[in-house]
């Protein structure tokens, strides 16, 4: 009984001792967090570059004092350069508290698989990060910007990409899961959003600047807004956005009057269709929304005239649909998940295109129909001026 | 003799069939048959059933406890020597249960903290419940499947996200037959491990009932078994879960719930842990129970000791590492485990009805009517 209890007694000291948490403990003070992390090569592609930028600690009695510093270094790995980086810091960089992942348009062009490893096998990234690209631009030179009034390049990002999907309806947040999803699988490749360096009542700025495409391991091109908002709306479910169209009026100038309708919602699905040894996608966009600006203050809008905005507004969302698909086929890159669809629906024709699949996604013929229904007017049915 | 419920064999019969496959089993369905893991666990459900009656069959005609029972059906000798062999495979599963642990807290956890410190703190809880007796370990692994269970699979519905895409279940044809099979077996290996119930069994109060109890934790095991192999599939694919050591662990660090619940792997290692426990604690007393059985001993627990600090060394040195535990896992371990918890119970079985008496009636256990 006796030695029970010490028995009892020496396992619950052993097991609260480990419970301490002491293994790869970092304590605060002697560390610091990086808020976004660049991943780059070096234009003679011999080596590849990381970038950090770290969130420094607030100072309380300083307002103009810097919020972030950003060290890079190169190496033969990432990991190589980011023990560079280590090195030049006093405090252990936690790699970990990284949200955003600005990856390099070298390297997007040269080589994707030089950095897959580092975005998928450690538990020091998290797969819910973004990722972006440096359009035009390197990921140091992206972080360097601030965009006020945010404090860093990583909260400005992911500011920028998560409050626009709701209102403009152009571009969404990719994940770092979602992109590796899209790399490991077949017959789907991944697109991600672009950040340009804009110059901005003189002072540089970010803005979310299109797609980039790719196919296999390469970046390949990018969708402009126009096309972007054609791959969103024919990928998901879409919430939110605004989009214009133009309507004939003999009584402006230019014979034209412009409107913004707003896509509360949207679905996309798509049917493959194969008959006579041809292939045929069908998409089909059921999507509804509001009237939300006539250029021109209608004094009576009565049903006919819904239907002809409700004609426009389809019109308009095929048209960045098509954008989108043609622009895919250019770059021979199934972006639009055609060969998944293929595979889950029709595994025997996908399995005899698959081998030559990108060739084979460029020749596809598709057809799009689209239902825009308008449901509401905000809080104005009539306009203010009657005619 | 210590006595326990049927619903204490039920809470140990689902922790001892779930928690290994709960951290490897949907790699290796992904790697075995991609996405067609749900198909393999549809078709594990006939063999399984087959276990059961096997399991329950020997049981009910059975007047000692495995691998007693192993000498009243086939002799002294050959009774003797297959118990020995069950000895060391039954240790397998506890030394197994924490290699894995190992590796899959090491590997996404604290890949600082060195394993001799990571096994002490896994075996002596056990070894401390152990040599306290059989009923410390149960209610221990009775709080655990009302705790941990529904804790460890709630983590995996968390997964359930926005970019959760249930075609890519699909196509639901276009896999060979042969990786089907084998998919089949993999799964058959986890609900193997429900031949614990041949030695605790006899400790049951009702043990007539236990046919109930047995199904209903065959059935429990099958649905979680879906729920873990769909779960990364329909999240990250087949392609990516593959290549993932512990997919279980990936979705519970991608969940994101309305950013508010997320960062919550270190919930999921909490909700493992005690179940690795339970694996470790039933199978390491079945080993032990078992050579008491085998060598006559008075009392199990002096060998409690002396495996405890095998366990520790043989943990270290079965697998040089992660890549050659999952061929382990893959290769061999399922043909050991199919043969001695499958086959050879089956056999038994066959042989018990063969010998069985005309006039006995089936569904009594000698020792207990």
């Amino acid at each position: 009984m006796k030695l029970n209890f010490l028995l009892g007694i020496i396992t619950l000291f052993i097991v609260l001792l480990c419970c301490s948490g002491c293994y790869s403990r970092i304590e605060l003070e002697d560390s610091i967090a990086a808020v976004a992390h660049g991943l780059d090569i070096s234009p003679d592609g011999t080596q590849v570059i990381s970038s950090g930028q770290f969130a420094l600690p607030p100072q309380a009695d300083e307002e103009e004092a810097p919020k972030f510093l950003i060290r890079s270094a190169s190496g033969p790995t990432f990991s190589a350069a980011e023990q560079v980086i280590r090195a030049s810091l006093p405090r252990h960089p936690v790699w970990s508290k990284a949200e955003t992942y600005i990856i390099g348009e070298n390297i997007a062009r040269r080589n994707i698989g030089l950095f897959l490893d580092r975005l998928g096998r450690t538990n020091a990234v998290r797969e819910t990060s973004l990722l972006f690209l440096a359009y035009q631009s390197t990921p140091e030179e992206v972080m360097s910007t601030r965009v006020e009034p945010e404090d860093n390049a990583e909260a400005a990002l992911s500011k920028l990409i998560r409050g626009q999907e709701p209102q403009t309806g152009i571009y969404r947040p990719v994940s770092i899961n979602e992109f590796l999803y899209k790399v490991s699988a077949e017959g789907i490749e991944p697109v991600l959003p672009q950040v340009k360096i804009e110059s901005l009542e003189g002072k540089n700025g970010l803005t979310i600047d299109g797609l980039a495409v790719f196919r296999g391991r390469q970046m390949v091109g990018s969708l402009n807004e126009q096309e972007s908002r054609g791959y969103h709306l024919a990928n998901n479910a879409t919430r939110g956005g605004l989009f214009n169209i133009t309507l004939p009026d003999s009584s402006r100038p230019g014979g034209q009057s412009k409107h913004t309708l707003e896509l509360t919602s949207s679905r996309a699905s798509v049917q493959p269709l194969y008959s006579q040894g041809q292939l045929t996608m069908k998409i089909t966009i059921i999507a509804e929304g509001n009237l939300f600006e006539l250029d021109t203050p209608q004094s009576l809008i009565d049903m006919a005239q819904l239907s002809l905005f409700e004609q426009q507004g389809s019109e308009a969302l095929k048209s960045d649909i098509a954008a989108c698909i043609d622009r895919a086929q250019a770059y021979q890159s199934d972006i639009l998940g055609w060969g998944q669809i293929l595979q889950g629906r029709q595994p025997a024709l996908w399995e005899s295109l698959k081998a030559d699949w990108p060739a084979q996604f460029a020749g596809i013929a598709y057809e799009i129909e689209c239902e825009y229904k308008l449901r509401r007017t905000y809080i104005q049915g009539r306009g203010i001026i009657e005619e | 003799m210590t006595r326990l419920t049927n619903i204490q064999l039920f809470c140990i019969l689902v922790i001892t069939m779930i928690t290994t496959p709960y951290q490897v089993l949907a790699k290796l369905l992904a790697v075995t048959v991609a996405q067609h893991g749900w198909l393999a666990i549809l078709g594990s459900i006939l063999p399984g059933f087959i276990l059961v009656w096997a399991y329950y069959y020997i049981l009910v005609n059975s007047s000692r406890p495995f691998p007693g029972l192993l000498e009243e059906h086939c002799g002294t000798v050959t009774g003797k020597i297959l118990g020995f062999i069950y000895i060391w495979v039954f240790y397998l599963v506890a030394v197994k249960s924490l290699v894995i642990f190992a590796n899959f807290f090491l590997s996404n956890v604290l890949p600082g903290m060195p394993i001799s410190i990571l096994l002490i703190f896994i075996i002596l809880p056990a070894f401390y419940a152990l040599r306290k007796g059989l009923e410390a370990s149960v209610r221990t692994v009775e709080l655990i499947t009302i705790t941990g269970y529904p804790l460890a699979m709630l983590l995996l519905f968390f997964g359930l996200g926005p970019e959760t895409d249930w075609s890519r279940l699909l196509p639901l044809g276009g896999f060979a037959v042969a990786d089907l099979f084998y998919g089949i077996l993999l799964v058959s290996t986890y609900s193997s491990f429900m031949i614990v119930v041949l030695t605790l069994g006899p400790f049951c109060h009702q043990p007539g009932n236990l046919w109930k109890w047995m199904f209903s934790a065959y059935g429990l095991f099958l649905l979680s078994t879906l729920v873990i192999a769909v779960i990364p599939i329909v999240t990250y694919g087949s392609a990516l879960t593959s290549v993932q050591t512990f997919p279980a662990f990936n979705i519970a660090r991608s969940t994101n719930i309305a950013g508010f619940i997320h960062n919550i792997e270190i919930i999921l290692v909490s909700a493992v842990m005690p179940g690795v426990f339970g694996v470790l604690a039933i199978f390491w007393f079945v080993t032990c129970y078992s050579i008491q059985q085998v060598f006559g001993l008075q009392d199990y627990r002096i060998m409690v000791g002396p495996t405890a600090i095998m366990a520790g060394i043989l943990a270290v040195l079965l697998v040089p590492n992660i890549h050659f535990m999952y061929i382990m896992l893959e290769r061999i371990f399922p043909w050991i485990f199919i043969t001695l918890f499958g086959l050879l119970p089956l056999l038994l079985a066959l042989v018990i009805r063969l010998k069985r008496p005309k006039d006995l009636q089936p569904g009594m256990m000698a020792g207990n009517n």
